[in-house]
């Protein structure tokens, strides 16, 4: 089974059609017991990061989440809330993963904030990009990042190199919309659903 | 262009605020019937209610008015303040509107935004961003809801929304000119986006400018109940493509 994290952010709807297309049947669901024992468990969100954490708070999601063992994907605000902290109204996150998720500075001339459209990713290090060729492209709708680092198992240039997908352990996280993003986008939701 | 008239109603009646301030209602003496129909007989096509009763308590108070403005003219109407469920906006366009307009809710609860665009299709949702100081404001204007306008519209394009109105509140029944700039950076950032201009339009030569940036439409409010711009003008101008 898998589950699709319900909380009040967002593209729980979207990333649910989109499995549907792919075939896959899916639960949405804020019930603890189903999420701790769904065989996949997707973390979508589109939002503020502030009143995200709070919803998931309020439904004691916070802590199902940390204690999942299963392969998780966090996608878009769902990735941001994995890392440590967000600059969005200085929020707490999961802590997760060891990242700081940054505001993009719009003072660079020629970069709009937020990155609304297409861009490419690249470094694969994650059996997430199995059968996906270098540069891939994949859609983009954020103002905040996660930062380069460790757990980066792909990046994107956009103002400064940041994590477009990050891993550790059996949590995985990309910022970009999988669901919109077309074949890369559909691979990476297939690599994710045959992970063991 | 599409010129949006405004009738913001307390307890039945019109009536303008100013920058939003609920302690300095103005009320116009006409019954907002009547008002509508003004409209309607001028040529003038939309129709934006808000319903300041339910922004401010969070639960529509004047769905009647908007019932009888609907069945006794041809407008096409947008109506919000106080929407919170999907039985809300059923109720709304059980009464006749076309579309429903969202604000707070849209702000604190994405996910719902998300679901009424899939069930009632997103030419159906209006989606409101009060704005102070390029920070969003809910409730009635009268909370922070911690997120940038750019931040929050990005949120509402990927959630699939594109009609997105902005009203800037230090501007709102001002009648001292629209933010013309914040509107300009907007259109950049968002260029794809049906984006409706409001707050302190007074003259055709707002209007005018906010064509030439790009918005695609004009909500106004105080300037005509103030009769700073004839509504025979504004028809000829909404007509104009």
């Amino acid at each position: 089974m898998i589950a699709i994290i319900k909380y009040n952010a967002g593209n729980v709807l979207s990333v649910q059609y989109a499995l549907k297309r792919l075939g896959f049947d899916t639960v949405v669901t804020d019930d603890h017991r189903e999420i701790k024992n769904a065989d996949k468990v997707i973390f979508p969100g589109v939002g503020n990061a502030n009143s995200a954490m709070l919803s998931l708070r309020e439904k004691g999601l916070d802590r199902v989440i940390k204690e999942l063992t299963q392969p998780v994907l966090g996608i878009c605000v769902g990735m941001q809330l994995l890392c440590n902290h967000s600059e969005e109204n200085e929020t707490e996150c999961l802590g997760i993963v060891d990242l700081e998720v940054k505001k993009f500075s719009s003072e660079k001339l020629n970069y709009k904030v937020p990155q609304i459209g297409w861009n490419t990713i690249s470094n694969y290090k994650s059996e997430l990009f199995n059968g996906i060729k270098e540069s891939a492209f994949v859609y983009y709708v954020h103002s905040y990042y996660a930062e380069f680092g460790k757990n980066t198992v792909a990046s994107t240039d956009y103002i400064l190199k940041y994590s477009a997908v990050i891993q550790k352990n059996n949590f995985y996280g990309v910022q970009f919309h999988a669901e919109k993003s077309a074949e890369a986008g559909d691979r990476i939701l297939l690599n994710f659903l045959k992970l063991k | 262009m599409q010129i949006i008239p405004a009738i913001d109603i307390i307890d039945g009646k019109c009536v303008r605020l100013s920058k939003g301030d609920y302690s300095k209602p103005v009320f116009y003496d006409d019954d907002p019937l009547e008002v509508a129909k003004r409209f309607n007989d001028s040529g003038l096509e939309r129709l934006h209610i808000v319903d300041l009763d339910g922004a401010k308590t969070g639960s529509i108070k004047n769905l009647k008015t908007l019932e009888n403005i609907s069945y006794h003219t041809g407008l096409k109407i947008d109506f919000g303040g106080g929407i919170k469920t999907i039985d809300d906006v059923s109720r709304v366009f059980d009464a006749g509107a076309s579309m429903v307009t969202l604000g707070s809710i849209a702000a604190k609860d994405p996910s719902l935004v998300e679901e009424w665009i899939m069930e009632f299709g997103a030419d159906s949702i209006l989606i409101g961003a009060d704005v102070l100081n390029e920070n969003i404001k809910i409730s009635g204007w009268l909370e922070d809801a911690g997120v940038t306008i750019f931040d929050f519209i990005g949120n509402m394009v990927a959630l699939g929304a594109y009609n997105i109105f902005g009203t800037d509140i230090s501007k709102d029944g001002m009648m001292e000119g629209p933010s013309i700039d914040l509107y300009k950076r907007i259109l950049a950032a968002f260029p794809d986006i049906n984006f409706i201009a409001s707050g302190g339009i007074t003259s055709f030569e707002d209007v005018i400018a906010l064509k030439l940036i790009g918005c695609k439409g004009a909500i106004i409010g105080k300037a005509i109940y103030e009769k700073k711009m004839s509504l025979s003008q504004l028809s000829i101008i909404n007509s104009q493509k």
